[in-house]
């Protein structure tokens, strides 16, 4: 039996991003591919594997993704619209690399901005079906109500405030002003915080992310291919996925205790590496409780006490783990959970600019929560 | 009150799903039983997810449930909501086995009250002809000491 192979992030790169770019699914996803391509070094034809993350409404396939960057054969392509988001391609990059199915492996993530109404408007008034008819005709139509759900749980068994959440909303807008890619970078305060609508009690709008047009790029490959392109490589440590019994985000056994808590533990479990090694952190904020959970099963702080933590400012520049240094999704809009690995990647090169943590040599990344998750420890190779 | 063409959201009923719609219409709030090892389940599958025998029925429940979390939802994202906001979207766990959960409205309880470990009991609000939905209202003394 042979070992599996180190497998290296050596392209990152986004498409054009924004509230109504007029772009298809195609364009942006080639515009994210070619930006990745041209950060490595590497062409369309060194291409011999792509997986692609997508919503089942919005999808592209990861065949035609290959055809149309002039991918000449793939070893390996993988198409999801299940999972953690980005980190499901970035789960079938990693196992096509590491497996030696696939030398170059292209991971996309390309997404379109949906409007208000979101993954509900398509139904009109047609009956819904599958699981979804368990949730939407008692009024559970957007994810922000899971989410309001999740906070008052951790609020009510933690004694966690609707502050603490604001606190991180604040923290990474903090990073987002020093961001020139991120899509709001005015200052936040507690105040503006506290003063923005509900939603769905206790998440208000600024508890979500941004939604955006958008797509985005890795490419990885072997750790002996990556000495031979442009970029510092950086490496995938240690990577894990984890799920809960019940796919239904409502319907947990616990939510203050998700997937992010076995993935937490494969993660750690496959590498020497521990929490106090981690210079740089980029937690998925598809809404704020969400890397309040991370914290706690990654081991930043205890169970319960991401709230306090957070509010201390263990997450902002000069503190414990500066996170979501890019200003997260919230700011820099919904790349669905790519940005956090493109980041983390930028920093451990030592690309982040105004906003780089000295130093950063290890990073560990997260995406979604709830039912499904992953999470990867990214070193400086 | 909306206009009649603003139609309810409705379950497309499906071959697991039809016997808990149809016991709801007759305001039996039910789980799957397994016949083979008594595991109770919902939302409805095609087969015990314990020990995959298909031998399923439809099991009628105490309509009784303790609230574990809640979301007040006060922007409405359907026609059919906009003169229901706000209201109370609550995950309820039912006593009949530890893992068994239903995500639920909660109903006529004022959002101070609202909290965990709340004593609750099933309603039925006849939404259309053809759709019951179960939600929960706040348990009475009576019916929690019963």
């Amino acid at each position: 039996v042979t070992s599996p192979r180190k497998v290296a992030i050596v392209g990152v790169g986004y498409s054009t991003v924004g509230r109504r770019t007029g772009l298809s699914l195609a364009q942006l996803s080639v515009q994210a591919s070619a930006a990745a391509l041209a950060d490595a070094g590497l062409k369309g034809s060194d291409v011999d594997g792509i997986a692609v993350h997508c919503f089942p409404h919005q999808a592209i396939a990861a065949t035609l993704v290959g055809d149309l960057i002039g991918a000449p054969d793939l070893g390996f392509y993988a198409g999801s619209f299940d999972g953690a988001a980005y980190s499901a391609a970035a789960m079938h990059g990693y196992a096509a690399v590491a497996s030696g199915m696939s030398e170059v492996c292209l991971t996309l993530r390309p997404v379109l901005r949906d409007g208000a109404n979101g993954l509900t408007a398509g139904f009109g008034d047609a009956p819904v079906p599958d699981r979804r008819q368990f949730q939407m005709p008692f009024g559970a139509l957007t994810p922000v109500q899971f989410a309001g759900c999740y906070m008052r749980r951790h609020m009510e068994r933690y004694g966690t405030t609707e502050e603490h959440f604001g606190a991180f909303a604040v923290g990474q807008r903090e990073y987002a002003a020093r961001n020139e890619e991120a899509l709001i970078r005015d200052p936040l305060t507690l105040e503006d915080y506290l003063s923005a609508r509900y939603i769905s009690k206790p998440a208000r709008l600024l508890d979500c992310d941004y939604p955006v047009d958008s797509a985005s790029a890795l490419i990885f490959t072997t750790e002996e291919r990556a000495r031979d392109l442009r970029q510092r490589p950086v490496l995938i440590e240690s990577f894990a996925s984890a799920t809960t019994p019940d796919t239904d985000m409502y319907l947990v056994p616990e939510m203050t205790r998700t997937s992010p808590w076995d993935a937490a533990r494969r993660m750690w479990a496959q590498t020497n590496l521990t929490v106090a090694d981690v210079d740089v952190a980029g937690l998925y904020d598809g809404f704020t409780f969400i890397p309040l959970q991370w914290l706690e099963a990654l081991g930043f702080c205890g169970e319960g006490e991401s709230g306090p933590f957070v509010a201390e400012g263990q997450t902002r520049v000069s503190g414990r783990i500066p996170t979501n240094t890019d200003g997260g999704a919230c700011n820099v809009g919904r790349r669905h959970g790519a940005n956090f690995f493109i980041e983390v990647t930028r920093q451990l090169r030592g690309q982040g600019g105004c906003r780089q943590v000295p130093d950063a040599e290890v990073g560990v990344v997260t995406n979604s929560v709830g039912v499904f998750s992953a999470c990867a420890l990214l070193t400086a190779g | 009150m909306q206009p009649p063409d603003v139609l309810p959201i409705r379950p497309l009923e499906d071959i697991d799903s039809a016997p808990f719609w149809a016991a709801l219409r007759e305001h039996r709030l039910t789980a799957q039983h397994c016949a083979a090892c008594g595991n109770l389940q919902y939302p409805p599958r095609p087969a015990c997810r314990r020990c995959l025998s298909f031998a399923l029925d439809q099991e009628p429940l105490s309509g009784r449930g303790t609230l574990v979390t809640y979301t007040v939802t006060v922007q409405s994202f359907h026609r059919y909501f906009d003169d229901k906001i706000p209201y109370v979207l609550g995950v309820v766990a039912l006593p009949e086995q530890d893992d068994l959960r239903i995500l639920t409205r909660v109903v006529d309880v004022q959002e101070g009250e609202l909290h965990a470990g709340l004593g609750l009991t099933v309603d039925f609000e006849e939404v259309s002809p053809e759709l019951t939905l179960p939600v929960f209202r706040a348990a009475t003394i009576a019916e929690v000491s019963a």
